[in-house]
């Protein structure tokens, strides 16, 4: 026994220190561009099957053009980290879209060239960033419908990505239930408000079941980040906009849109009269300004805060109906942004901070008072959280349900189990493919078919060779068979797009006019040959352009200060690794010594 | 003995220091960026983005993370999780889930040892025989089985075709109670598949230890003593074999006290019953570093200290160790 402890201790402080040095290897560079072939690896999300599955079916298209992709499945936390750091040259996976096409703006802008601002491809082109600079500042949306168009184009032209297509959402529902609203993203989704006020049974039955796997992470509107703490919100609290099942806006709380003014920077809602909270008291215009102050001031980071802190200039309230904002700059989606953010009662929250201590409504109760179709009940950890039925509502007579039940069940097996024997009536989320058939075929339930809002891309990093190339980038649109993809990726469960607006996903924003790739592999082999991308070789793999004709340049200022910066990262690196390697050395002889001394 | 306690009792508090030390920078080492995960909004704009890093102290150097982390754990706080936007961690662990995973660990791990215990001394007494032959295949099945597959089985033919467990939770949703008692038995009702499932996984462990070990101390010279004084076969077998043969088992559970603590995630998943093992993974994949750190760091006060509990017992268990 006592013999052991040196050795052990030893071992205890290698794995100690190893960990401590091995802090900056974790944020080493993973990607070195290739020199000679076309030869690349690929980052899939390891846990998303339609991500690893889509990938194998593009890697063994692309090798039939002579492109050798090997799939690399790889973690979040890995990948995230690499995309902001541009380290990487090709990947695919899903982003997601919202309920206006502003991605197009995260994923494109030059600005949103940084780490974790959304233009993962490092594209940047000055007349891109020249339309959607005009296009934001645009209210009225016909025009900024063209400029929309104009900007697919060009992106078509470009091809910073490849579409590749968007999953499909399926729900299944008991029999009896009635009166949901099929749209983008799905019957139940944190983009479709009138499905929970307008559900009905035409059994009779008051209470809705929902198999869900979250826990609720927030009840407050001012932290809900993600779409299972904005649905919370969504039926908790209340909006004076919302979207129909075109995804086009529509009054909720207020009598109609909101007008603007001639320069787009003035915005004036008019609410509906005797809007209450569920404590009774009134809501007014007062609340509705006092929300956008709050969101500033307080910076929260819940609904649309993001857009709001951005654009929010001033507001008052003129009377108890009227609203008036005053925006730093037009923007095209200020009614969506403002409309569609979740309102807050200024007599609770005036005395609350923003607290990222103490949000959920077990610790702080009056987080969950809101002004939605639906008043907060109770929540048994674990187990589910109950709503029931605002019959303060402005919308008379809505929700037709009572009571309405998150119930937790975390396996999508145990899930249909429980919507097939009635224990629930339809489950939060899509229902997962491997399941879709089992599901259609059960005469109990009804599987209700729509887009989803998660669009799987094939992402180049456009700033690494050669997917700097336009042609390389053009010749791979080209190469892609996406229904093959979406039949292998996602057992058939997709619907493949071909532009950036897809026309499934947002009718109106859709140019239906715009360049597409039709699936061509003898044109991609044609421009990769004409561009000079051959296989000199012949084993399969083209060449990369000869190194002849890279141009040497003399660095600038900022780029040999780079050039330093790099080399001493890559100086301290090399030295964690001999000291790590000195480290076991060291161990490993003094282990050795021991064993022969003892001996 | 004194000095045998005062030894043992700072091994385990150095022990500890480094666990807790090490436990900190294991999570640093992860590559990864916690608001990215947490987040799950693309919408969400860089200025929104730092404010969170921000909430989350990520902004601090390592160094100053470290001294917050040692700080507050002397003072018993354990942070607040990432993805449950804020909530502390210690009223996320100590709850509902530290609830459900030691009543149906505890419950499955003791039926499954008692179980073991006596079958494994009764196989390994009838060596060989039909019953032996048939109790190693039962548990070598049982041990082999992936444990989520058995779970799942036992819901569809008990929880769906036969309708007498349901398929999940710990209670029934919406349900009032007039009692504690009626509380209870809707509670145990639940727990049927789960408890079920992990006892069955658990027995061919305990059985196949039990066994070998009870037929090791039949080669002892003392078990030829206790023959030729005449003892009758159950006084030595319960008497003088099990008795020694359970030694090993105690130094065995001053392990399985980390289940006892971490759950089984398998099952808890399976069963959506609510409990530790499945908060691990959900934060792991939440890369919800609090709770992880927290979990981490209970689980080996609790190691620790019940080893330190073993050292003892065998202290007084085995008249041999004395130091």
């Amino acid at each position: 026994m006592k013999n052991k402890t040196p050795i052990g201790a030893a071992l205890f402080a290698f794995l100690l220190l190893s960990t401590i040095l091995a802090i900056p290897l974790g944020h080493a560079a993973w990607y070195t561009p290739p020199t000679e072939e076309m030869k690349f690896p690929m980052m899939v999300l390891g846990w998303d099957d339609w991500s690893v599955h889509s990938g194998e079916a593009l890697a063994e298209q692309l090798k039939k053009v002579g492109i050798a992709v090997e799939v690399v499945p790889t973690d979040d936390s890995a990948m995230y980290p690499r995309l902001a750091d541009k380290d990487y040259g090709i990947e695919e996976m899903s982003y997601g879209f919202t309920a206006y096409p502003s991605h197009m703006f995260y994923r494109f802008h030059s600005s949103m060239d940084c780490p974790y601002c959304g233009n993962d491809a490092g594209f940047r082109n000055a007349a891109v960033d020249a339309t959607i600079d005009e296009m934001l500042k645009t209210t009225d949306k016909e025009k900024a419908r063209q400029l929309m168009f104009q900007l697919d184009q060009m992106l078509a032209e470009n091809v910073p990505y490849v579409p590749l297509f968007l999953a499909d959402e399926y729900h299944a529902f008991r029999k009896e239930w009635t009166g949901y609203t099929v749209m983008p993203a799905g019957p139940l989704s944190y983009l479709n408000w009138l499905t929970m006020p307008n559900i009905y049974s035409t059994a009779g039955k008051k209470q809705f079941v929902i198999a869900f796997n979250n826990e609720p992470e927030t009840f407050s509107p001012m932290t809900a980040t993600t779409g299972r703490s904005l649905f919370y919100s969504m039926n908790l609290y209340d909006t004076m906009l919302a979207y129909d099942e075109n995804l086009q806006l529509i009054p909720w709380m207020a009598t109609g849109l909101p007008e603007f003014s001639a320069d787009g920077k003035t915005m004036t809602f008019n609410l509906q009269p005797n809007l209450k909270w569920h404590d009774g008291k009134p809501l007014t215009a007062k609340d509705v300004i006092f929300t956008f102050n709050y969101i500033v001031n307080q910076s929260a980071t819940g609904g649309n805060a993001g857009e709001v802190i951005k654009y929010f200039d001033s507001g008052e309230a003129t009377d108890d109906l009227t609203a008036v904002i005053h925006l730093k700059e037009p923007y095209v989606w200020a009614a969506e942004a403002f409309g569609t953010q979740y309102i807050i009662p200024e007599h609770i929250w005036k005395d609350l901070k923003y607290d990222w201590e103490q949000p959920l409504v077990q610790s702080n109760p009056k987080v969950a008072v809101g002004s939605g179709p639906f008043k907060f009940d109770s929540w048994v950890p674990g187990e589910y959280v109950k709503l029931v039925k605002n019959p303060n509502w402005w919308m008379k007579g809505h929700p037709l349900i009572d009571t309405m039940i998150f119930r937790k069940i975390d396996t999508e097996s145990a899930r249909i189990l429980a919507i097939q024997k009635g224990e629930a009536d339809t489950e939060r989320y899509s229902v997962e493919p491997a399941f879709v058939a089992q599901a259609q075929s059960n005469p109990d339930l009804v599987v209700t078919h729509a887009v989803d809002q998660w669009d799987y891309l094939l992402v180049f990093n456009n700033k690494s060779p050669p997917f700097d190339d336009v042609w390389v980038r053009r010749a791979i649109a080209y190469a892609l068979d996406k229904n093959e993809i979406v039949k292998r990726g996602a057992l058939g469960y997709g619907t493949v797009t071909q532009d950036y607006v897809s026309g499934d996903f947002f009718p109106f924003w859709h140019n239906p006019n715009v360049v597409t790739y039709p699936y061509d592999p003898d044109k991609a082999n044609k421009i990769l040959d004409e561009q000079g991308y051959l296989d000199i070789d012949g084993d399969g793999i083209r060449e990369l352009k000869q190194a002849a004709t890279v141009t040497t340049t003399t660095p600038t200022a900022t780029e040999t200060t780079t050039t330093a910066v790099v080399a001493a990262a890559e100086m301290y690196q090399n030295l964690t690794y001999a000291v790590i390697a000195v480290i076991i050395i060291v161990t490993v002889l003094y282990l050795v010594y021991r064993r022969r001394k003892k001996a | 003995m004194r000095d045998y306690l005062i030894k043992r009792g700072v091994s385990a508090l150095v022990t500890l220091a480094l666990a807790i030390i090490l436990t900190f920078f294991l999570f640093r080492i992860m590559p990864g960026d916690p608001t990215r995960t947490v987040v799950g909004d693309f919408r969400v704009t860089p200025e929104v983005r730092q404010m969170l890093i921000h909430q989350f102290g990520l902004d601090q150097p390592i160094w100053v993370q470290f001294v917050l982390y040692i700080q507050n754990l002397l003072t018993g706080n354990l942070g607040v999780s990432f993805q449950y936007r804020g909530t502390p961690v210690t009223s996320i662990i100590f709850g509902r889930r530290l609830f459900n995973t030691f009543i149906l660990m505890g419950s499955s791990i003791g039926v499954a040892l008692v179980i073991g215990i006596i079958v494994g001394t009764v196989a390994a007494w009838k060596r060989e025989s039909k019953f032996d032959i048939l109790t190693v295949i039962f548990s070598l099945v049982t041990y082999s089985m992936p444990v989520f597959w058995l779970g799942m089985l036992i819901i569809l033919v008990f929880g769906y075709y036969l309708n007498s467990i349901p398929i999940a939770g710990t209670i029934t949703v919406g349900m009032t109670y007039s009692n504690v008692f009626e509380y209870a038995a809707d509670y145990l009702h639940h727990m049927t598949g789960p408890f079920v499932t992990l006892t069955l996984s658990f027995i061919g462990f305990y059985f196949l230890i039990m066994r070998d070990s009870i037929l090791d101390v039949f080669t002892e010279d003392y078990m030829l003593t206790a023959k030729a004084k005449g003892l009758s076969d159950r006084k030595i077998l319960f008497r003088h074999a099990m008795r020694n043969a359970t030694l090993p088992m105690v130094s065995l559970m001053a392990v399985e006290v980390t289940y006892l603590f971490g759950g089984a995630t398998m099952t808890e998943t399976v069963f959506s019953w609510y409990g530790i093992g499945r908060l691990i993974y959900e934060a792991v994949v939440m890369a919800d570093f609090p709770v992880l750190q927290g979990i981490f760091v209970i689980m080996s006060v609790l190691v620790i200290s019940a080893n330190f509990c073993a050292d003892i017992a065998y202290a007084f268990l085995d008249p041999r160790i004395r130091y």
